[in-house]
């Protein structure tokens, strides 16, 4: 299935200086049409992939196509993308309408039609009355809704992102993502979206892309990145505590951490197979406690409450974990952690990848 | 100005370092006070010994003079299309020297840029001879092009925009190339109001350091009518000590009007861009 607005990396290499390279081999496909996340942490490679996109970066090796045209060498701004960039990059001395229209003005877009965008997209993101202001007598959202607004008017295919949202306040952020969708209903770009932050890459993307030393660790919805991460590095960068990984032993069909066994399900011993050290990973909000009745011994280190939820330290043998429980639990003594098995994740110990599940 | 903001909040700091900046103001005025006053005094008012700046008569005969020797216009005119040519030509290509070194790179622009910087300290005595024998064969001996075409590129003016243009965001600039905005385009409206106070002040300092040449267009002017106002001083400088300081003080007192009214109006633009340039953000 290709749409007409894809975007395909083959065997993309890019090197700064000719020895090492900060991409290699990036096989990579971001369908038309959708919201397309490229999360990683800092120095992963994701911006320099967007600015390879935008034209901003040369491809060392390797084939780019956007819309199924080669465009290795094909200028920025004939690459048709709208781009927002991190500080935003509006032009200081240009009032907002100006920044705005700056880009019709070059393409030579009738003053008419200019104002009619201009005004669409101010009142979309409603700073219309701010349009005569200049971006320094704006506070940091709305420059940010202004370089949307600029990004808006250029009706471009292609959507670039890179870290809109990463100057903002907490506040502003919630209510910037859900603008940030609501832009891309407008029209339906191809919406690439770098960000380091999970829950905005979890809360705009229709796919998300996992990068960690320019590899791309996993693909897909948030659903299948949060629910069957691909490895221990996934599953960490996702999940907020992130998701609790013990290194286990496993003999004769149990599992064992410290002193103390547990039995494996049948189902889930020929996921294992016949490895002796396994690591599991379960989340912070699957732990479940059992006075005296649970699995492993807990040991409790401290709790914290957040309001709305408990988080809780504790030690099982060797492994440090953290639950998030209902605020109003009381934590007993004697109190056993239960595994629950239909939310546990197995990776192998060397790989660290992930093993897979029973059939449900 | 820093130091003041700092030490604001100490009143005894302040205090000390208005007194330093009074103290460096006189300095530098007192020169130029004793030049427009001189040019009122008689000559052997001028020569009195101690240190007086007022004179004791006041006479305009000094000025008078000059008008009546000299073509006074037309001195200020050659001076005003030297220094004018001079300045814009080398604005010209050095803001688009800076551009092309900033915001066009390619591998070679950092050896380009550190070949520019090391004639600035080549001397002039060494590039002034054969500067005058190419303009010699160039048959420009003794015209207003000789001495404006071997100045028509400074390296410090390119190395001072250049370090001007670097500190303005590069997004800004990769903003304008998704546009389609083409280098010209950009550098007129994105990147030139963005670098004006440094733009501003590079081109008086050019006009003003070109106004004030002596020597080269000594070498190269010989007819009267192509002398600058600068040049002209010496037409009051007698051989045997019998130089019309009041007049010579009158002339240069004119001399300098043009360009002080100039860095005058200058000086409000180049505040006001300061205040308003919001390159930071």
């Amino acid at each position: 299935m290709s749409g007409e607005n894809d975007i395909v990396f083959e065997h993309v290499y890019k090197s700064y200086d000719g020895k090492n390279n900060v991409i290699a081999d990036l096989n990579l496909t971001i369908p038309s049409g959708q919201r397309m996340i490229l999360l990683g942490p800092s120095g992963c490679g994701k911006s320099t992939i967007l600015r390879m996109i935008a034209g901003l970066e040369k491809i060392s090796g390797g084939d780019l196509y956007m819309g199924g045209k080669r465009v290795n060498d094909v200028d920025p701004g004939d690459r048709n993308v709208a781009m927002v960039f991190q500080n935003y990059a509006l032009y200081p001395h240009m009032t907002v309408k100006r920044n705005i229209q700056f880009g019709m003005e070059i393409a030579k877009v009738p003053k008419a039609e200019r104002d009619k965008q201009t005004d669409w997209a101010l009142d979309i993101l409603n700073l219309s009355e701010y349009k005569n202001r200049l971006p320094r007598q704006l506070s940091g959202g709305q420059r940010q809704r202004v370089a949307l607004c600029r990004a808006l008017v250029k009706k471009a295919p292609y959507f670039l992102l890179d870290e809109p949202l990463s100057n903002l306040d907490a506040q502003l952020r919630t209510a910037a993502r859900a603008e940030l969708v609501r832009i891309h209903e407008v029209y339906q770009p191809t919406f690439i979206y770098v960000t380091h932050d999970q829950i905005e890459a979890m809360t705009v993307g229709q796919r998300i892309v996992i990068l960690d030393k320019s590899i791309i660790q996993q693909q897909g919805t948030p659903d299948e990145i949060y629910n069957q991460p691909a490895n221990v590095f996934v599953a960490k960068f996702i999940g907020s505590p992130c998701m609790n990984i013990c290194k286990a032993n496993v003999e004769n069909g149990k599992l064992i951490v410290g002193d103390e066994a547990a039995p494996i399900p049948e189902a889930w011993q020929k996921i294992v197979g016949d490895r002796k050290v396994v690591r599991f990973g379960i989340r912070p909000e699957h732990i479940e406690f059992l006075p005296d009745d649970g699995d492993f011994s807990i040991k409790v280190t401290y709790t914290e409450n957040h309001g709305n939820l408990l988080c809780v330290a504790f030690t099982v043998g060797e492994n440090n974990l953290m639950a998030t429980l209902d605020p109003f639990y009381v934590l007993q003594d004697n109190l056993k952690l239960k595994i629950k098995w239909d939310k546990i994740h197995f990776f192998d110990d060397e790989t660290e990848l992930n093993l897979g599940y029973p059939e449900r | 100005m820093k130091i003041n903001a700092r030490t604001i909040k100490r009143g005894g700091g302040q205090i000390f370092w208005h007194l330093i900046i009074i103290l460096t103001v006189c300095i530098f005025l007192y020169p130029l006070l004793y030049m427009f006053f001189s040019s009122f005094k008689e000559l052997k008012d001028i020569f009195t010994a101690g240190v007086r700046l007022l004179p004791k008569k006041w006479i305009d005969t000094n000025y008078s003079s000059v008008f009546n020797k000299l073509d006074v216009p037309r001195l200020l005119f050659n001076s005003l299309v030297i220094a004018g040519l001079t300045m814009t030509v080398k604005m010209l290509t050095s803001i688009l020297a800076a551009y092309g070194l900033v915001f066009i790179p390619n591998r070679h622009s950092s050896k380009i840029f550190y070949f520019f910087v090391v004639t600035m300290f080549v001397p002039f005595s060494v590039i002034m001879l054969p500067n005058y024998l190419t303009l010699t064969k160039l048959n420009l001996i003794n015209t207003l092009i000789g001495v404006v075409l071997p100045q028509l590129a400074d390296a410090t003016a390119i190395f001072r925009i250049r370090q001007a243009m670097r500190c303005v965001p590069i997004s800004l600039i990769e903003a304008a190339r998704l546009d389609k905005v083409p280098h010209m385009t950009c550098l007129r409206k994105i990147v030139l109001p963005l670098v004006r106070p440094a733009v501003v002040s590079m081109a008086i300092f050019l006009f003003v350091n070109s106004w004030n040449e002596y020597f080269w267009p000594l070498l190269i002017l010989r007819s009267n009518e192509l002398q600058t106002i600068t040049l002209a001083t010496k037409y009051f400088s007698g051989t045997e000590g019998s130089t019309g300081w009041g007049n010579v003080m009158a002339l240069a007192s004119i001399s300098i009007a043009l360009p002080l009214i100039l860095y005058l109006f200058a000086q409000r633009t180049i505040i006001s861009t300061f205040m308003s340039s919001g390159i930071k953000e």
